[in-house]
């Protein structure tokens, strides 16, 4: 038998010995880390339904490429954050971080939609826990925020899979695909799977958790738990429609565009990351659409940037109290943390030899993304512009900086690929990094807030609307 | 789709509208509760059949006692996040002095 379960079991049963075993937490968090992580390394691909009964009537339990890949560069992430920000905390945090960790095995390895349903509250309830911790106002309000949206999401996709039971009789996952979609499922299920995805226009509260969450919290919540509704999407991609890959489609590229442009009118720095990780998942949306294949590449790439981002904004930005552009500006930033800054938000651009540009070729939109790299390109420099480095330093970045770049032009010269697509884009991110540069003392632009409670509300059920209209007349 | 099912649907948008009109946190909250309670008589809607969910021997007809486990777990999971919400609320509106989104809004910007 397959022992791939295992690790959820190990998390889940570590965070109940935590509360016997505190004084020797650190010996028994890592020892629950590399076992899970062992175990999970030396298991077979496959998968088995529990009591040995048909996978129509059991929870469905699966190893595959995608989901190991993505669970081993977890364990990494989580391990670090761990590391980093939790080696100290108390008794009931690390028990709850545990759970979390192993409600998020759990999930990438489910095939039923109820298990799905039961990890994603699991997921949910911790995180609103970890968020608040410190009970401080700002982030109690994100939490409650994070847990009224993620119950309407949760409602709406428990409808999708009371319409599907109704005319399938089953709820695994795979046995689902080959079945019509009865009407209404698709409108429920890939909204509520939208707004737990964190995209732009219907989950407003992405913006507030990651923004006011206990510092380490929102590396996880960012990396892994924001992409989860597209790891769903990618998973039930296969029984889309055209009508319903098209409507994904416009989706992504409206929320793309918009999310971009509503990052120019941030100043908070955490907040600003937020909404590119928005922006992100609309990416993510495209990768699934036109090469489903990557993206499971394109999350572990997003995971590792992004965690690391937050990981450093975190212990660099949030603990020393920087929390907007303003502050940044007056603080003095240590040269290898800026090189680490510039490093991954650069891997965010899109531009040529950022990972994003490798999963971005893949997309049929090439001119398009082009032209959002001009956007790109002032949110790369709206943040680095603000880093202020020692003045010894500033010398040798002058030289490593354009260095780099020289190497990237070289290595383009003897490659010999694509060399006028990739300068092109490379124009628009310098284009648009220049004209933050030209135009931020002319042009004031103040922040604005489009995501307040209410609006938010609105958005979700005139999306939801729209889609059932759609599916009504049959355009998806 | 009957009429048990449209009277859920019902119930749902009831709360959906109450969740967006009230501006009293406690409400809204009852109203996610009455969203919960849309979605839970929608999947009893589906299964039941005039008969009782329960496998008995010597009786062939039953409801499908599946859908009724899964919704104890809705159940219990629906009332512990409410639970949740509810002493965030509580802990919030200790230290804000009001239950009304927009002040709560306005005073943590």
């Amino acid at each position: 038998m397959n022992i791939f379960f295992l690790p959820t079991l190990i998390f889940f049963s570590s965070s109940i010995l935590l509360y016997f075993l505190y004084k020797h937490k650190s010996i028994l968090i890592k020892t629950t880390y590399i076992s899970g992580f062992i175990i999970l390394l030396i298991s077979d691909y496959g998968s088995f339904v529990f009591n040995n009964v048909s996978r129509n009537l059991g929870i469905q339990l699966s190893l595959d490429y995608n989901n190991k890949l993505i669970l081993l560069f977890f364990f990494i992430l989580s391990f670090i954050t761990y590391t980093l920000f939790f080696r100290k905390k108390e008794k009931y945090f690390l028990m709850i971080f545990l759970i979390l960790n192993g409600a998020i095995i759990n999930f990438f390895q489910s095939r039923d939609y109820f298990n799905i349903y039961v990890s994603l509250e699991l997921i949910s309830m911790s995180l609103f826990l970890l968020v608040a911790y410190e009970k401080k106002v700002k982030m109690v309000w994100a939490s409650l925020k994070y847990m009224i949206f993620s119950s309407v999401a949760l409602n709406l996709y428990l409808i999708s899979i009371a319409i599907l039971y109704s005319n399938t009789g089953t709820l695994n996952l795979i046995e689902n695909l080959a079945f019509d979609k009865p009407l209404f499922f698709q409108t429920f299920l890939v909204s509520s799977l939208l707004i737990k995805s964190g995209v732009f226009f219907l989950s407003g509260w992405v913006i507030d958790v990651q923004s006011y969450s206990t510092p380490g919290v929102s590396a996880i919540l960012t990396g892994v738990v924001e992409k989860m509704g597209l790891w769903m999407l990618f998973l039930i991609f296969p029984s889309f429609n055209k009508g319903t890959i098209d409507f994904l489609l416009i989706f992504a590229i409206v929320t793309l565009f918009l999310s971009y442009t509503y990052l120019l009118f941030q100043n908070n720095i955490k907040k600003i990351f937020a909404i590119s990780t928005m922006s992100q998942v609309s990416y993510g949306l495209l990768v699934i659409i036109f090469s489903r294949e990557i993206f499971v590449y394109f999350f572990i790439y997003h995971m590792i940037t992004k965690g690391f981002i937050f990981i450093l904004v975190d212990k660099f930005f949030t603990e020393k109290r920087i929390i907007t552009l303003e502050d940044l500006k007056r603080k003095i930033i240590r040269y290898d943390i800026y090189l680490m800054f510039f490093i991954l938000i650069f891997n965010l651009t899109g531009a040529y030899p950022s990972i994003l540009y490798i999963i971005k070729k893949n997309i049929e939109l090439g001119f398009f993304l082009n032209i959002v790299l001009l956007l790109v390109g002032i949110f790369f420099e709206k943040i680095m512009d603000n880093i202020h480095i020692e003045e010894k330093y500033k010398k040798i970045n002058h030289i490593i900086i354009p260095g780099l770049f020289l190497i990237i032009f070289i290595n383009l010269y003897f490659q010999n690929i694509e060399i006028r697509e990739i300068l092109f884009g490379l124009v628009f991110l310098v284009v648009g990094a220049l004209s933050y540069k030209f135009f931020k003392n002319k042009i004031n632009l103040k922040e604005i807030n489009i995501f307040s409670f209410t609006n938010n509300l609105i958005y979700i059920l005139g999306f939801v609307l729209m889609i059932m209209i759609f599916e009504l007349k049959g355009m998806i | 789709m009957n009429l048990y099912q449209i009277l859920s649907f019902l119930v749902f948008i009831i709360g959906v509208f109450g969740v967006i009109n009230q501006k009293d946190m406690i409400l809204k909250l009852l109203n996610l509760g009455t969203i919960q309670s849309g979605v839970v008589l929608l999947f009893i809607a589906i299964s039941y059949n005039g008969h009782s969910p329960i496998i008995t021997p010597g009786i062939e007809s039953y409801s499908d006692p599946l859908i009724h486990s899964f919704l104890l777990t809705v159940i219990v999971i629906g009332f512990a996040n409410l639970s949740l919400m509810l002493v965030f609320v509580m802990i919030l509106s200790s230290k804000i002095k009001t239950y009304q989104i927009d002040e709560i809004e306005k005073k943590i910007k």
